[in-house]
């Protein structure tokens, strides 16, 4: 397991409130704009329920 | 003498049924000319999905409001997701969906722009939305493309009944009432005859019939369809049903349906003298005639589909289904009842009368397009078919259900198959076990089949294979023997429609059920119209784990075939959308390279040195809860693995109040919800990647976008950037 994929399966990055996080470096970080408590989890998916799981057998009926 | 004739909703969309037509032109032809066909299904759907109609639900509904309150909560049981899942939706969509649906429905009905595959896309999307919205409405009754379904089981008359009467759960209440009801009331016919083939017809149906009785309580209202043949000597004994209508026809309508005309035209009906009737006498008792003799289908008019508002079907050609034959020729598989409904016996048209069918109804609809409508291609047909129609140098597309005789299908016919138009075959597969298939009685040769799928596939046509799980001793290393023949084959094969095997009372196995180790069936009391039933097998999988590889089966073919992949939706709009995809590109290797499966570009966002601006296309919203969570959950709740289902997904009340203690509340965490108004997809999108959306700004460099970002999680952020602009989000602003 990478790093990377390790700290994201152990809760994830947590954004600075305030001040910067421990892990990233002060200098390269700009915390402008950063939204106190944001988990840096990057995910995108289709919000579309009943088209991913709609039965095959409702569609043969007819 | 007037006679109408309807066609209930909930049918499918895309293209008219036979049963109007076909019943129309026998009156027609036996002089009762002054016959009215209305489908009620199409009309309906048409309204639901109107501009005005939908901004109705939209208003009623209330999403954001709904929303609002389901906020303020600290965690959701299982119905607040539910709603959760609905109302977020609407409240980031609604207006959207009401300000478009026009639009879409011209886009299916268009020449041009249906077969331009990101606007049929977008069209079939807003359509689902518009279904959804209005399905809120009447919550938990859902209407879809394929279905409908209320709280109120369709197995149990009482409850049909009861539904009649719930103008908040049964929407064709206030629709019959304010377009199918006036409608009649201005013909004002002597003769009602209604054609109820599936269950999702029956409320609709009987709503109607209640309604026309207030109204006019002395016309002759008669039931008739394929559903009726399965529960109308059942549904006769709940007392209620004789205030809505008069009298059921079985099996096949044309000649009780003329009978009844000709005996109220001359005034002297008597209903005891008409076969395949159930009625009530006089005396309150439930009379059935004796059963007429099938009819010799080469008699038979062609169908007449005058009357039926054919520009109303959501397709951009019109489709037309045709019948060459009634019943099945072979007949033997003791799992299928389908060739019952029509009535006992295997008839057919000639091939010179199937031709000439074609030919009328091609030129007086111009269309090209044919569904024939039949159980099985016959093997005479399948030869001298496609040259028939090439002598007659009619220029059409086709498609039809097979067997897979391998006799039959040899390469020459396959070719001439092709050349005459067809474009599709759908063959009963089932099992790829020799033992499975020898005890179906389906008398082919499994070895064989993939050769001949193979011929068929040489030939151009796309092949559809129905498979069957859980056939009474089938174990699962049978059934997934089944799907590993499948898989292996899958270059050859363009669609799977898989079930899992059903226990039809009027099969029959379920008579020689302990032939096929079926050691107990259970009713169940209270579904006096139960047609299906749940058993317990002595051998082989057991019905839990018939429906697990069933869900296996579909993971599986969702991964592996194109047309069931990404939005689904060609297969989704099954009945004519994908069959008129594939004639327009020719074959299914042309449709494939240009419309399924076209090259991509991987965005690289390295590579992009400029400033990135987000599409003004796009539109969040934000929201205290993960709905992809939510999403995910619900999607593991499979109501038929809570219970035998048959005739609904919904999930039964039942089942609701124990989830709404029993599972694990939904924790708060924020997430966003996103509309791409281009495509009209909807995804969920982490806080996160939203943000670094949202920083595309047009003035931030790429570096300046995620230099919010934790170093450690800097490459996974422009992952993300390279999928956001993958989905067309983002836009560049080079050179600056």
């Amino acid at each position: 397991m990478s790093g990377q994929e390790k700290q994201r399966k152990d809760g994830e990055e947590v954004a600075p409130a305030g001040s910067p996080a421990e892990c990233v470096e002060k200098a390269a970080v700009k915390t402008e704009g950063a939204k106190p408590g944001m988990k840096y989890v990057f995910k995108i998916q289709p919000a579309d329920p009943k088209r991913n799981s709609i039965d095959f057998e409702d569609v043969a009926d007819k | 003498m007037r006679v109408a004739l309807v066609f209930p909703p909930q049918g499918h969309f895309t293209q008219p049924y036979l049963s109007l037509p076909s019943l129309a032109a026998f009156l027609r032809a036996n002089g009762i000319v002054d016959v009215h066909t209305i489908d009620a299904s199409i009309e309906s759907y048409d309204h639901f999905l109107s501009r005005a109609r939908l901004a109705r639900s939209l208003e009623r509904v209330q999403a954001q409001a709904g929303l609002e309150e389901l906020e303020l909560r600290e965690g959701l049981d299982f119905s607040g997701m539910e709603r959760y899942q609905r109302l977020s939706e609407l409240a980031l969509i609604g207006q959207d969906v009401v300000d478009n649906i026009e639009e879409a429905k011209r886009v299916l009905r268009s020449r041009e722009d249906f077969y331009d595959y990101e606007r049929y896309l977008w069209a079939g999307r807003t359509l689902e939305q518009g279904l959804r919205l209005f399905s809120a409405e009447f919550s938990p009754s859902r209407l879809t493309a394929h279905g409908f379904v209320t709280r109120y089981s369709v197995e149990r008359s009482a409850e049909i009944v009861a539904a009649l009467g719930d103008e908040k759960e049964n929407p064709y209440i206030e629709y019959f009432r304010e377009h199918t009801l006036p409608k009649l009331q201005q013909l004002d016919p002597d003769l009602i005859g209604i054609s109820v083939t599936f269950p999702s017809q029956a409320i609709p149906a009987l709503t109607l019939c209640k309604l026309i009785k207030a109204w006019k309580p002395t016309v002759h209202i008669t039931l008739g369809g394929g559903l009726l043949a399965y529960v109308a000597e059942k549904l006769s004994k709940q007392p209620a049903i004789w205030g809505l209508i008069d009298s059921f026809v079985m099996l096949e309508g044309e000649g009780p349906l003329l009978q009844l005309a000709q005996g109220i035209e001359r005034g002297d009906l008597d209903l005891s003298r008409i076969g395949n009737l159930i009625y009530r006498a006089a005396s309150g008792e439930i009379a059935h005639t004796p059963r007429a003799d099938p009819l010799d289908i080469k008699t038979l008019p062609t169908p007449d589909f005058d009357g039926l508002p054919l520009d109303l079907y959501f397709t951009p050609e019109l489709v037309l289904p045709l019948a060459a034959t009634r019943g099945c020729y072979w007949g033997k598989c003791v799992f299928c009842t389908l060739y019952t409904v029509i009535g006992p016996g295997y008839r057919g048209r000639s091939v010179a009368q199937t031709v000439e069918d074609m030919q009328k109804l091609s030129a007086k609809y111009k269309t090209r397009y044919f569904y024939l409508a039949i159980e099985d291609l016959p093997p005479n047909m399948a030869k001298a078919l496609p040259q028939a129609i090439l002598d007659a140098k009619l220029d059409v597309a086709w498609w039809a259900d097979a067997r897979l005789e391998h006799d039959v299908f040899d390469q020459a016919v396959c070719d001439s198959l092709a050349a005459s138009g067809c474009k599709r075959l759908a063959f009963g597969y089932e099992s790829a076990s020799r033992r499975v298939l020898d005890r179906m009685c389906k008398g082919i040769d499994p070895d064989a089949s993939m050769d001949l799928v193979r011929r068929v596939r040489q030939a151009g046509i796309s092949v559809t294979l129905y498979a069957m799980i859980g056939f009474p001793t089938e174990t699962v290393a049978e059934a997934r023997e089944t799907l590993s023949t499948i898989l292996e084959h899958r270059e050859l094969i363009q669609e799977v429609s898989v079930r899992v095997f059903y226990l039809d009372e009027t099969s029959e196995i379920y008579k020689r059920r302990k032939e096929f180790d079926i050691l107990e069936v259970y009713p169940d009391p209270k579904s006096d119209l139960q047609v299906y039933y749940d058993f317990k097998p002595g051998s082989g999988m057991t019905r839990r784990e018939a429906r697990d590889v069933y869900l296996e089966f579909t993971r599986e073919l969702r991964s592996h075939f194109p047309v069931f992949q990404n939005t689904n939706m060609l297969y989704h709009e099954l009945k004519s959308h994908y069959f008129l995809y594939l004639a327009k590109h020719g074959t299914w290797e042309a449709l494939r390279e240009n419309v399924l499966e076209p090259t991509k570009q991987l965005a690289d966002p390295r590579s992009l040195d400029s400033r990135p601006r987000a599409s003004n296309l796009v539109r969040m919203i934000e929201l205290g809860f993960d709905r992809a969570s939510i999403d995910q959950r619900l999607s593991t709740i499979d109501s038929a693995t809570l219970r035998p289902r048959y005739q609904s997904d919904l999930v039964e009340d039942e089942d609701r109040k124990r989830f709404d203690v029993e599972m694990e509340r939904e924790p708060r965490e924020a997430s966003m919800l996103l509309y791409d108004t281009r495509t009209a997809e909807i995804h969920c999108v982490s806080p996160a990647a939203a943000q670094l959306l949202e920083r595309c700004d047009g003035v931030r460099t790429l570096e300046e976008v995620i230099e919010i970002v934790p170093r450690p999680v800097r490459e996974e952020a422009l992952r993300c950037v390279g999928e956001l602009v993958q989905h067309g989000w983002i836009a560049q602003e080079v050179g600056r």
